[in-house]
């Protein structure tokens, strides 16, 4: 809440604040083959569930004292989309968070059996985008 | 080898859209290793980003464009005056 308190000071009157954050869903992991799309699982976020409520918390709070207003709000899919299974497991060792089950990987090698390279691994993660106006207070 | 993150383009589009074009003074908090700054930078009059010390790019990080000014300071202790941007840009990443 005191972040957006800030926020607010240093944009100019009418100015606005981009926030983007994921949505609580956990990423989703599918492996597209020449013949067909599967998917495979989920990767874990549940780490950082209450991080993300206190986040999503202080950012209605703002909009509820009046320090900004929702212009626009939009929600997408950010994907990523990786070569091979050592690209998967670089991808996991990156995380901060989350935990991508060893299933996950697992699964991807049966499937991607004999040196088979026709395949993409892609990860989806929901994300929501929005646009406050600053808003005058008093 | 590779990982393509935002292979499809949307997270571009939608901040590039959410910004709309001639974006004046942007302040991103939370810029990291300059990631999301690449996508919009061209739009920004100038682009300001700070992260705590410990996230920002390193040396031999993919270079920003020279319009980039990089600062390390706490989100909840802004080091600018009032009114200095036009937009100001906030990620949350988990």
């Amino acid at each position: 809440m005191h972040a957006l308190s800030e926020v607010r000071r240093v944009l100019r009157p009418g100015g606005s604040l981009i926030d983007l954050r994921p949505t609580a869903r956990n990423r989703q992991v599918e492996l597209e083959l020449s013949e067909a799309r599967l998917h495979i699982g989920e990767i874990d976020g549940s780490n950082s569930a209450a991080e993300k409520l206190l986040a999503d918390e202080a950012l209605q709070a703002g909009l509820d004292r009046g320090l900004f207003t929702v212009e626009h709000r939009a929600q997408f899919e950010y994907i990523s989309d990786l070569d091979t299974l050592e690209d998967l497991r670089e991808f996991a060792a990156g995380l901060r968070r989350s935990v991508m089950p060893e299933a996950l990987p697992r699964r991807i090698a049966a499937l991607t059996a004999g040196e088979r390279e026709d395949y993409l691994i892609r990860i989806r993660r929901e994300m929501i985008i929005w646009r406050l106006r600053r808003l005058p207070i008093g | 080898m590779a990982i393509r993150g935002d292979s499809a383009g949307l997270e571009k589009h939608y901040l590039l859209d959410m910004l709309g074009g001639d974006a004046g003074r942007i302040l991103e908090i939370g810029c990291g290793d300059g990631r999301l700054t690449r996508k919009y930078v061209e739009t920004a009059t100038q682009a300001v980003g700070i992260d705590l010390p410990s996230a920002l790019p390193r040396d031999d990080a993919e270079t920003l464009p020279e319009s980039t000014q990089i600062a390390g300071a706490s989100g909840v202790a802004l080091p600018f005056r009032g009114g200095s941007f036009d937009r100001a840009i906030f990620s949350l990443s988990f």
